[in-house]
Parts: C-alpha cells; structure tokens; sequence
C-alpha cells in the first residue's frame, strides 16, 4: 500500500464509521486487493487466498471501531490479515490431518465399506445422512455421491474451502456415531 | 455459485450493508488510565473492609515492602496498559509490551524468593498454612477489576485474545495483591510468597487457560 493509498484507505474508514456505505466499499474493495497481494508476497500463488481476504474483511468489519483516524491504516489493516492469515493456515493444518484421518479410518474398516453393498446398511446410511444439519447434509453429498472436489463445493456452497472441510468432518463424525462406528479409530496419514 | 472472488464480491456486499455508524473506540491508555481508577477504588474499599495494616507507618520506611508495592503498582499499570493495548490490531505488536508486566512479576517473585533464602539460612521461615484470608481478600478484592478488564478487551477486537486476557488478569491479580499488602501485617517471606504473589500467578493461569479453551472451542465450532 503506497503512502497516498494507505492515506486515502484512512479516510475511507473514517467516513465508513459514521456509516458511510459508498465509502466502505470502496474501501473494502481495496482492502481485498491488496490482501491478497500481502498474502501472494507471503505463501506464494496458494489456492486458498480468498479464505484469507475474507476472513480478514469480515474482521475488518468487526473491529472497523477500533481504528484510530489519527493513527495510519497500515499497520492496522496488515495486523489483521497477518493475524488471519495465520489463523487460516493453522486451520488448514488441523484440517488437513483430519481429513486423512477419515480417509484413513474408511480404508482400515472395510467391513462397513462393503456391507454398504447390503441394502440394508444403504439405507441406514441414506437415513443417516438424511437426519445430518442441512449444511452438513449437502456437503457430505456433494462430496461422496456426487463425488466433486472440496473446492467445487465450496465454489456450489458459497463457502470457503476450510469452512467446507470442517462442516464434512462435522458431518463425518456425525455418520460415524449414528450408523455405529464408534469404535474406528483415528490413524495418523502415513 | 460463482468463483471465491466473486464470493469475496458478496460479502463486501453484505458487510457493506451491515455498515451502520460505530462509536470509535477511546485511546487503550486512556482505557487503562479509566481501569486503574476503578481498581484502585477497589483496592481502597478492600484495604477500608479489611483495616490497614497496624505496622503500616513501619512498614512505609521497610524497602522490601516498598519495593514489593512499587512492583504491584508497576505490574498493574503496565499489564493493563499492553491488554488494551494488545486488543486493537497494530498496536502493541512489539514483544516487548506483553513480556515486560510478566518481567516485572518475575522480578517480585525473585525478590521474595531472595528474602525467603536470606529468611530460611537463620532458620525463621515461619508458618505457611495459615492465611487463605489473605488469598480471599486478593479473590474478593481482584474480581471487579478482572471482571472490568475482561468487559473493556472484548469491546475492542483483541487478534490474540489469549494474551489479552493473561495481562489483563495478571492487573487484576497485582491489584487484589496491593490490597493484601496493605492490609496484611505478616512480614514472613513465605506467607508473602504464598499467600500476596503467587496466586497472582495462580489467578492468571486458570483465567487464561479458560480463555484459551473458549477461544478453541470457538474456531473448532466455526
């Protein structure tokens, strides 16, 4: 953010707290830019970028209060996505070792895998996935019967790709007790 | 549904329409200038609820107290200060504003601890199992101020609330402490160490560790 830039995004936030629309979004819109320039300079061309911008924004939001037009934008609005953006990669860390955990658990059972082939536990499933909260619902859906990606999901749903991962794992765990599996346990990805 | 750019299009739609006029927040000094008058009221009611300690004119001229209540004070002062400071984002980012309140409880520890050796090589450690009263008046007195500076982190919009919290409880504590200190005529060092510092420490710990578990908690669920 060049000094006449980060000038005129202060001004922007002032006008914003006394609840000018126009001039907030202006400087939103600035603000994701440059976020994802901030976090492109720090993790390279990384596919979750727009998690970080939009957590960082929704912040941006919640402690739009906080900001002192005395006080330069800058180290206000970079303290925020850094601090999200490191929140955002811890996530995709937990998530990321959970979701090969699930992975893992469906290849070390494959009773229930093909006791699936019954139509019995078919419909147990079915059932089962019908009572998950309707978000879960249609992510676990999605995910296994329409076999797409976590990103095309996220992309269907709105959501960010993280948000999506732990609404599956939710989901997942959710499946596992209702059918019965409460005794799988949870293997470290090889 | 459209690509995350465009999602990130919609929520500055959404955000831009939830932008109702805010009340800018004041200054964290002058935050933690408003949070040490309310302590020291209650440190004042506390030590007027219990009685001055009957020694206190001897006390005034004893440096060992001298020096503890000039560290409380110290702690208290400069915790407050690096909790506010810690809840707006980009101020207080260097390390030097959280660690210093820590350094200077370090530095109270240490000196009661030296006195406990100096104490304990002629043989008076005295008794140490006899004062939670200077525990609850450290409970009692350090509640309003905890409970304060808890209220005036989570209305400004701490990045790494943990920390937030740990200070803001660490002034708490020293607060309730300046109390016992004032009140408390027991100068045997290991009542001082037990029962006026370290439930400060204490105090802090469990506070922090059950920030930490809701903060957790939080992101887990979201």
């Amino acid at each position: 953010m060049t000094p006449e830039l980060e000038l005129h995004a202060g001004a922007l936030m002032a006008r914003a707290q006394g609840g000018d629309q126009p001039a907030y979004d202006e400087l939103l819109r600035l603000a994701a830019r440059d976020a994802r320039g901030f976090v492109a300079r720090r993790v390279g061309a990384v596919d979750w970028v727009e998690d970080v911008v939009q957590e960082a924004l929704i912040t941006v939001h919640k402690a739009r209060h906080t900001y002192d037009p005395a006080r330069p934008f800058g180290p206000w609005f970079y303290a925020i996505v850094h601090s999200r953006l490191i929140d955002v990669l811890r996530s995709k860390k937990r998530l990321g070792s959970r979701e090969v955990a699930d992975e893992a658990v469906l290849a070390a059972h494959p009773a229930p895998r093909a006791a699936a082939a019954d139509d019995d536990v078919r419909e147990t499933l079915a059932r089962a996935v019908a009572g998950l909260p309707r978000v879960q619902r249609e992510i676990v859906s999605l995910l296994k019967y329409e076999d797409l990606s976590v990103r095309d999901v996220a992309r269907r749903m709105g959501m960010s790709e993280a948000a999506v991962k732990a609404s599956a794992h939710r989901g997942y765990k959710l499946l596992r007790r209702t059918v019965g599996l409460t005794d799988v346990e949870h293997r470290p990805a090889d | 549904m459209g690509s995350p750019t465009s999602n990130t299009d919609q929520l500055i739609e959404r955000l831009v329409a939830d932008a109702t006029p805010v009340r800018r927040l004041v200054d964290p000094r002058r935050r933690a200038a408003l949070w040490t008058a309310i302590a020291l009221v209650c440190t004042g009611l506390g030590v007027a609820h219990y009685g001055v300690r009957r020694d206190i004119a001897g006390a005034m001229t004893w440096v060992p107290f001298l020096l503890r209540v000039g560290l409380l004070a110290a702690t208290m002062w400069l915790s407050v200060v690096a909790a506010f400071r810690l809840a707006v984002p980009g101020e207080g980012q260097r390390a030097w504003t959280r660690w210093w309140p820590l350094v200077l409880l370090g530095a109270l520890i240490s000196i009661v601890a030296a006195d406990l050796v100096v104490v304990s090589l002629v043989g008076e450690m005295g008794s140490p199992l006899r004062a939670w009263t200077c525990v609850r008046k450290l409970t009692f007195v350090g509640a309003v101020p905890a409970l304060g500076a808890m209220v005036l982190i989570r209305r400004a919009a701490p990045l790494d609330p943990v920390w937030a919290a740990l200070l803001g409880l660490v002034a708490a504590g020293a607060a309730g402490a300046l109390t016992s200190e004032l009140a408390c005529p027991i100068r045997v060092p290991m009542h001082v160490m037990l029962w006026h510092v370290l439930p400060i420490a204490v105090y802090a710990a469990i506070g922090t560790a059950a920030v930490w578990l809701v903060v957790h908690f939080r992101r887990a669920r979201s």
